[in-house]
């Protein structure tokens, strides 16, 4: 079998699973589950690798050992904090002790909890809210090639857009003597309008999920045509 | 003989009709020991013959023999000693018996025993023979002289009441001594009168012998307690009762030397002594000091016994000393009325003894002018002048007079349970009737008109039938009466008791059953349960006093005065609580479902025009035009980097992304490698990324020949999310020491001259998610400085994208395959050819997704319509 190659064992083996896959649209059936538990075994197995070997011993182990072996006590002293966080989190196996884990995770999810709201305040409400107002501005259309009149339109429907489509999201209403709950009548008419950016929206990010999957569809069959043509040296 | 009744006392057997003892005048009946509330208890103090010891049951023996022969005619014949049945009957071993034998067969109650001083039948037999513990019950050692040993001043006759069981044979003996003697003398009972306590129920088995048996040194010392007034010992009120003090077990081991003329039984306590090596002066009866006027055989006695008195903490060495008892009788001849405790004589006092009556008896014979030959316990009941028995009598002033709670309760038990039970109570007109005080001629017929202590007839061979039937004395007592001159006056009226009948005040100081009655009344509660746990129970909970319900309960009413507005918020209240519970309906609306054949129509013309554009390499579609801002803005970045410049990759998106993100970013890497040769660093925030970029690197840019470590560089994962995004934007260096291959990266030629992120000369973002493309937009916004962002992102992330490069924090956009076709077509020469080659294909699924949406949408707007159209017909 002089043609049995690595590529042609990896490209067999994709194209069984992707046969195996596909064959969800007959429905749920074993070998749909074959390829999904053993995709699920093989992540997890590279991840837990990925893990150790890209994180736990180049930013753990390598620098204590290092410390300890150079005699930097100090630094050691630094890492000991990561390592009961990593006992701590191995804590969950045992129900008993799972709640130790919890120190762990406190740590993890206020710091995350501050890094994000920080983030998402300097690097998307500031600046979103800035470059809606810049829409308007002669100036920034000039250096980006903008014309005056197509900065006055961009502007206008940006503007509505956003403004709408907040107005949408304004769930305020004032009860009226029947009971019956009602927006104020200029909310109304935003949110009517806001419905319709928000619609358009909705439509390009389902064009844009169907051009994704498509595209990966696309690929896997591509990828099976390539499969046959170079097993059957079809060019 | 199974007919006869046998004497509880003395043992003698009687016809079946006879009601008396023939014998010994006891009542035969068991009547008189029963008591109200008693039932008769056989007893049986036979079973007592193996407790007694040795030397006595010789002595029964050698009596048992000789009996026959001594025994008076009228009385009958004694049985053999061996037989325990008929010893134990008899008065002193009755007596053995209530002290050592069983408690079972005690007759008297302990509310009688408890008047009477009688110990309780609950204490064991050792206590009750020990006659020290006795005097710890009824009083105190220190009321009586305890210097003297007991032995020395203690009369014979009550050294044979001193212990109930290796005692008994000295008390039986001396008994039986009086027994002898007793007959002859009557005056001396008299002088017991001042000491009436001491002198117990039992009295009247004592004998006093008679005067002309008297031993001289009793003269003597009656002579001296008539001549003086007797001094009261400062330490002792009855020296004469030491010898209760001393244990039993003293008293019943020291039997002293005897002279030629000792009787036998005290030859036999003598040899015991010697044999036994417990030297023990203390328990010695008969220690008197050798003296010109005491007998012989006392003599005798104290010089065997020298040795022995020698250990006595206080020897009878005093030879002057008398015996308190007999002091006391000088001091009542004297006339004192003193207590018996002061009428005992100095110590330097001797004993005069005389040939003929004692001259202690002489005033003793003048004292009895003024008493009677009855028994002292006789006495004393005429003195309580209530008709109560002396023996009870002596219970009421027994809290005035300590002599006599001294004297009754030192007394063992035996004797005071015999006084009332056999001679006073039970027959009255049998008894010897004590005279009038007023008499002062002696009673003949007295018990106590019998041989003195001492006489030495008393250890006249006749001794060796003791224990074998009642004392002479005894029965000379009973039959004094007729022969004397002085017919003892029956105790008649109210001062005769009948049996079983108790005086008031007797009866007053029994044990009321009043609060008991109170007791079980309320036991008696018989109130049925009727509910709870406990129905079906009565007299379970008791109703107790004073909880009776005195007033009818009030009422209350039931009816809830409510406001309207209370009732109105009630009702809204159930209203509320009404719709919560009700199920509302929910309004379905008719949904187009995912029917099988649809799914696999479309499935199937997806396949089949994927497939054969595939397999074709078709090139029916042509690629956009039209070049977007953002790509142009990308293209225009990239190519503004400089040459060699390094560059940031950051590859983030998911294996099941790569077709289409390849497809994306290979165009801009290729064209970007091919002009500028930029040294590539690859980074991932995911855990496939680094594996990503490895593929991309060396599958669609494998053309480039880029050399790990080399040209390129993997960083690998970057773990922590956006955390170690903001490390990393922050300090690389720091964030991400170490390569793919765990190498120093910083020092690698890809990263020569680069510590920081604003030292990249691009960052490329490779993402199909729009929040991580937000993650590395937000997180280095302020360390990146002017370094751009171009990201290359998947068609379903670009619109979330797109506000980032409208903003100016992306300064380029490359969007899904659409994206790569225009870039690969318009910029980079129709390299990798890659979109293309799935351009045809996806613009066949992109037309046959618009088809499907569009026919979709006008099916079921005529579906719409029909059913519109029905609805009208049918209205």
């Amino acid at each position: 079998m002089p043609f049995i190659s690595l590529d042609l064992i990896t490209g067999a083996l994709s194209f069984l699973f992707t046969l195996m896959i596909l064959s969800y649209l007959i429905g749920d059936n074993p070998l749909f589950k074959i390829a999904v538990y053993l995709f699920i075994g093989v992540a997890s197995g590279y991840v837990a690798a990925v893990v150790f070997w890209q994180v736990l011993y180049p930013k753990l182990f390598l620098p204590m050992s290092n410390a300890l072996l150079a005699g930097a006590y100090n630094q050691g002293l630094l890492l000991v904090a990561p390592l009961l966080g990593v006992a701590f989190i191995f804590m969950k196996v045992s129900p008993r002790l799972s709640g130790i884990a919890r120190i762990t995770m406190a740590f993890l999810v206020g710091a995350g909890a501050a890094v994000t709201l920080a983030g998402a305040l300097t690097g998307t409400i500031i600046p979103q809210v800035s470059a809606t107002i810049d829409f308007f501005d002669p100036q920034t259309a000039a250096a980006r090639n903008i014309g005056a009149f197509e900065v006055l339109g961009n502007g206008a429907i940006l503007l509505v857009g956003v403004v709408t489509s907040l107005a949408y999201f304004h769930f305020g209403a004032s009860q009226k003597p029947d009971g019956s709950t009602k927006r104020f009548a200029l909310i109304d008419m935003f949110a009517w309008i806001g419905r319709i950016f928000i619609g358009i929206t909705l439509g390009a990010i389902f064009a844009g999920v169907y051009a994704a999957a498509l595209t990966a569809f696309i690929e896997r069959i591509s990828s099976l045509a390539i499969f046959i043509k170079t097993l059957f040296g079809i060019p | 003989m199974a007919d006869m009744i046998q004497c509880p006392v003395c043992g003698a057997e009687n016809p079946p009709n006879q009601k008396i003892c023939q014998r010994c005048q006891t009542p035969l009946t068991n009547d008189a020991s029963l008591k109200p509330g008693q039932s008769p208890v056989h007893k049986d103090t036979g079973e007592l013959e193996g407790l007694l010891p040795q030397w006595l049951k010789d002595a029964r023996q050698s009596a048992k023999a000789e009996t026959p022969a001594e025994q008076p005619p009228q009385l009958p014949k004694d049985e053999p000693l061996t037989q325990k049945t008929a010893a134990p009957k008899m008065d002193f071993l009755a007596g053995l018996q209530s002290q050592a034998g069983n408690e079972d067969e005690e007759d008297v109650p302990d509310w009688l025993a408890s008047i009477t001083g009688t110990a309780s039948s609950k204490q064991k037999p050792d206590e009750a023979e020990t006659s020290g513990i006795r005097w710890v019950e009824t009083g105190s050692k220190t009321d009586f002289h305890q210097g003297e040993s007991a032995e020395e001043e203690v009369p014979a006759w009550l050294a044979g009441m001193q212990s109930p069981q290796p005692g008994a044979e000295e008390k039986d003996e001396l008994t039986d001594w009086f027994r002898e003697s007793g007959a002859q003398e009557q005056s001396s009972q008299q002088g017991f009168q001042e000491k009436p306590q001491q002198t117990p129920p039992f009295d009247s088995s004592f004998a006093i012998p008679p005067s002309e048996e008297t031993p001289d040194w009793l003269k003597q010392m009656a002579a001296n307690a008539g001549e003086k007034e007797p001094e009261p010992p400062a330490e002792t009120s009855f020296g004469s009762s030491d010898w209760f003090s001393q244990p039993p077990a003293d008293s019943s081991s020291t039997p002293s030397g005897q002279p030629s003329e000792t009787p036998d039984w005290l030859k036999q306590m003598q040899s015991d002594v010697n044999a036994s090596s417990q030297p023990q002066a203390s328990a010695e009866p008969f220690a008197f000091s050798s003296d010109a006027d005491t007998p012989d055989w006392v003599n005798q006695m104290q010089a065997d016994n020298s040795a022995e008195q020698a250990q006595t903490p206080e020897p009878f060495g005093t030879s002057s000393e008398t015996p308190d008892w007999l002091s006391s009788l000088g001091s009542v001849s004297g006339g004192e009325a003193a207590p018996f405790a002061e009428s005992t004589p100095a110590e330097s006092e001797p004993l005069v003894s005389g040939d003929e009556i004692p001259s202690w008896l002489a005033p003793e014979q003048d004292a009895a002018k003024k008493t009677d030959s009855k028994p002292r316990w006789l006495q004393s009941e005429e003195e309580a002048a209530t008709g109560t028995p002396a023996w009870l009598a002596s219970e009421q002033p027994a809290s005035e007079t300590p002599a006599q709670d001294d004297m009754l309760g030192g007394l063992p038990d035996w004797l005071k349970s015999a006084a009332p039970e056999s001679t006073i109570f039970d027959e009255p007109a049998q008894t010897v009737e004590p005279p009038k005080t007023e008499e002062p001629k002696p009673q003949a017929g007295s018990p106590f008109a019998s041989a003195p202590a001492f006489s030495g007839d008393a250890f006249q061979p006749q001794g060796e039938a003791l224990f074998t039937e009642m004392p002479d004395w005894l029965s000379n007592a009973m039959e004094e009466p007729s022969a004397s001159a002085v017919t003892p006056e029956p105790i008649t009226g109210s001062d005769a008791l009948a049996p079983n009948v108790l005086p008031s005040w007797v009866e007053a100081m029994r044990p009321s059953d009043q609060g008991m009655s109170n007791i079980v009344a309320a036991s008696n509660d018989v109130t049925l349960e009727s509910r709870g746990a406990l129905a079906g129970l009565s007299g379970v909970l008791p109703m107790g006093v004073g909880f009776t319900p005195t007033s009818k309960p009030k009422s209350y009413s039931i009816k809830l005065n409510a406001s309207e507005e209370q009732l109105k918020h009630a009702g809204i209240l159930e209203q509320i609580l009404t719709a919560e519970t009700a199920p509302v309906p929910l309004a379905f609306e008719k949904t187009l479902g995912a029917s099988r054949g649809l799914r696999w129509s479309i499935a199937f013309i997806l396949l089949i025009v994927t497939l054969i554009t595939s397999f074709m390499s078709t090139r029916v579609f042509s690629t956009p035009v039209g070049v977007p801002s953002e790509l142009s803005y990308a293209v225009a970045v990239a190519q503004a980097i400089p040459e060699n410049s390094p560059v940031l990759v950051a590859v983030d998106y998911e294996p099941s992304r790569a077709g289409e993100m390849e497809a994306a970013a290979t165009p801009l890497l290729d064209n970007m490698l091919l002009l500028k040769h930029p040294r590539l660093t690859f980074i991932a925030s995911n855990e496939s990324g680094s594996l990503l970029a490895e593929r991309l690197i060396t599958g669609p840019l494998a053309v480039h020949s880029y050399q790990s470590e080399v040209t390129y560089l993997n960083l690998g994962y970057l773990s922590g999310g956006q955390m170690g995004i903001r490390a990393f934007a922050q300090n690389p260096v720091s964030a991400a020491q170490l390569d793919i291959n765990v190498q120093p990266a910083w020092t690698l030629p890809p990263l020569q001259g680069v510590t920081a992120l604003n030292q990249f000369a691009l960052i490329i973002l490779i993402t199909d998610d729009a929040d991580t493309a937000r993650s590395w937009v937000e997180q280095t916004e302020g360390a990146r400085g002017a370094v751009p962002i171009v990201v290359v992102s998947s068609a379903q992330a670009a619109p979330m994208i797109q506000p980032y490069y409208n903003s100016g924090q992306v300064a380029g956009m490359v969007s899904g395959l659409y994206g790569g076709a225009i870039f690969e077509q318009q910029y980079n020469n129709g390299r990798p050819g890659m979109a293309r080659n799935y351009w045809d294909a996806y613009s066949i699924g992109m037309l046959l997704a618009m088809l499907l949406v569009l026919g979709g949408g006008f099916v079921n707007l005529g579906l719409g319509l029909r059913d519109r159209a029905a609805m009208r017909e049918g209205k």
